[in-house]
């Protein structure tokens, strides 16, 4: 299910020229296509691994782009910009805690890579889009991870 | 000339020579394959036509072909039309419901899309250079000698233009507060700090000035990154007579987004 989003720091990233005494205004917005429309998280029994997508006005291609041993971002072939996050919870190893804090570590995961990606962007043009999408998963974090909870994390398979 | 003025004008044109071009190499090659009759005047035809053949062949499928690319490449007045809609549609949801501006003349504010072209003829530059050129804009006035912006992929710095600063950068540019150009004998340094702000050069504006002679009315301008799949494919261009227009403002709005959308789906197919 899609929840609705609407970054509220989108007029933050606006630069602005300086006026030099003049009444012109001259801005450099960020561009309708880099603000995340809404975002889903769900769990796939395919790929064994807690997905976070992103929707956007645009459409493209996405290929992995692998952050660590926990984390593959999805962003797009041509633009660079974040489709979505795909989190494997077995490898981050969440079995032998209990719920809350398992996901209390997933979340802490896409945090911390999150803030990677916005320091060392995989596309430089691309990083108010970056900082847009960790905007919009914070406004919805806990229904976000809802399926997970749902679902108990990881049922793991012993 | 505007792409669905031009799909309209060479579509049907195209059309036909293509089907007869094929027709004409499905007559041929049957013909190959055909016993040369003893009626003279037929004999002559079909001996002619095995003879020539093999360059017949290849060159009507070749203009088959050209046709066909050429029309892909200028898109179907169908699309062309529905792009037309959506301006349409896109002007009235930005200007046609605010109290202030719904009884202006369509010309007073205008939504033009343009589409970057890696070539174009240009007698005074390099054709070669990269540019943004007008392919549709909203109602149905001011729709020729809309001018054309250097656009290069090598040095967007020189990329002029809103149009042209909007696609370089790929984010939305906003320009508000322009001085008056459109009074008699404009002060040199309110044409000097419009070509500034607007990303032209002066030459630009004193020959808008010379060609209009009403001078230069649009007093602000938006460019909006158009992408298609991810790559920008142009930028649209929303300019006006106010200074400085609040309903501009809607940009964001949902409806708006959605036009934009759609459009990026569109022009997929061109």
């Amino acid at each position: 299910m899609w929840f609705p989003v609407n970054p509220k720091n989108v007029e933050e990233l606006t630069q602005r020229l300086p006026t030099e005494g003049s009444k012109v205004k001259v801005e450099f917005m960020v561009s309708s296509y880099d603000i995340p429309e809404a975002v889903r998280g769900f769990y796939s029994e395919e790929k064994d691994r807690f997905i976070i997508e992103f929707k956007y006005i645009g459409n493209e291609p996405a290929k992995p782009q692998l952050q660590d041993d926990y984390v593959t971002f999805m962003v797009g072939k041509n633009s660079g910009r974040l489709y979505g996050i795909e989190i494997d919870v077995k490898t981050l190893g969440v079995e032998e805690v209990e719920l809350r804090m398992q996901i209390s570590k997933i979340k802490d995961e896409v945090r911390k890579t999150l803030d990677n990606l916005i320091q060392k962007p995989i596309n430089r043009l691309r990083q108010d889009n970056y900082r847009l999408t960790q905007k919009a998963l914070s406004e919805i974090e806990d229904k976000l991870y809802s399926p997970l909870s749902e679902r108990g994390v990881v049922t793991s398979k012993k | 000339m505007l792409r669905q003025e031009l799909s309209e004008k060479v579509n049907y044109f195209l059309q036909k020579v293509k089907y007869i071009s094929g027709g004409i190499v499905l007559f041929i090659s049957a013909l190959l394959k055909a016993n040369v009759p003893d009626i003279p005047f037929i004999s002559f035809f079909v001996n002619i036509c095995q003879h020539n053949a093999w360059w017949i062949i290849i060159s009507f499928t070749c203009v088959g072909g050209l046709s066909q690319l050429l029309n892909n490449r200028i898109g179907s007045p169908d699309i062309w039309r529905i792009v037309q809609h959506i301006l349409d549609q896109y002007r009235e949801e930005v200007f046609g419901k605010d109290e202030s501006t719904r009884k202006d003349a369509e010309h007073f504010h205008r939504i033009t899309l343009f589409k970057h072209c890696k070539w174009r003829w240009a007698l005074i530059r390099w054709p070669c250079s990269g540019w943004l050129i007008p392919a549709a804009r909203s109602g149905s006035r001011t729709k020729t000698k809309i001018q054309c912006f250097l656009a290069s992929k090598e040095h967007p710095d020189e990329a002029e233009g809103v149009a042209g600063q909007t696609w370089a950068r790929n984010r939305e540019v906003k320009v508000f507060n322009l001085p008056d150009l459109s009074v008699n004998s404009a002060p040199e340094d309110n044409i000097i700090e419009y070509a500034k702000k607007a990303f032209v050069s002066k030459e630009w504006i004193s020959n808008r000035m010379k060609r209009n002679r009403r001078g230069l009315q649009c007093r602000s301008l938006l460019g909006i990154c158009i992408e298609v799949k991810g790559i920008p494919w142009g930028a649209l261009v929303i300019d006006s007579r106010n200074p400085e227009p609040s309903q501009l403002k809607k940009i964001r709005s949902s409806k708006l987004k959605a036009y934009e959308s759609i459009l990026s789906r569109l022009l997929e197919r061109l």
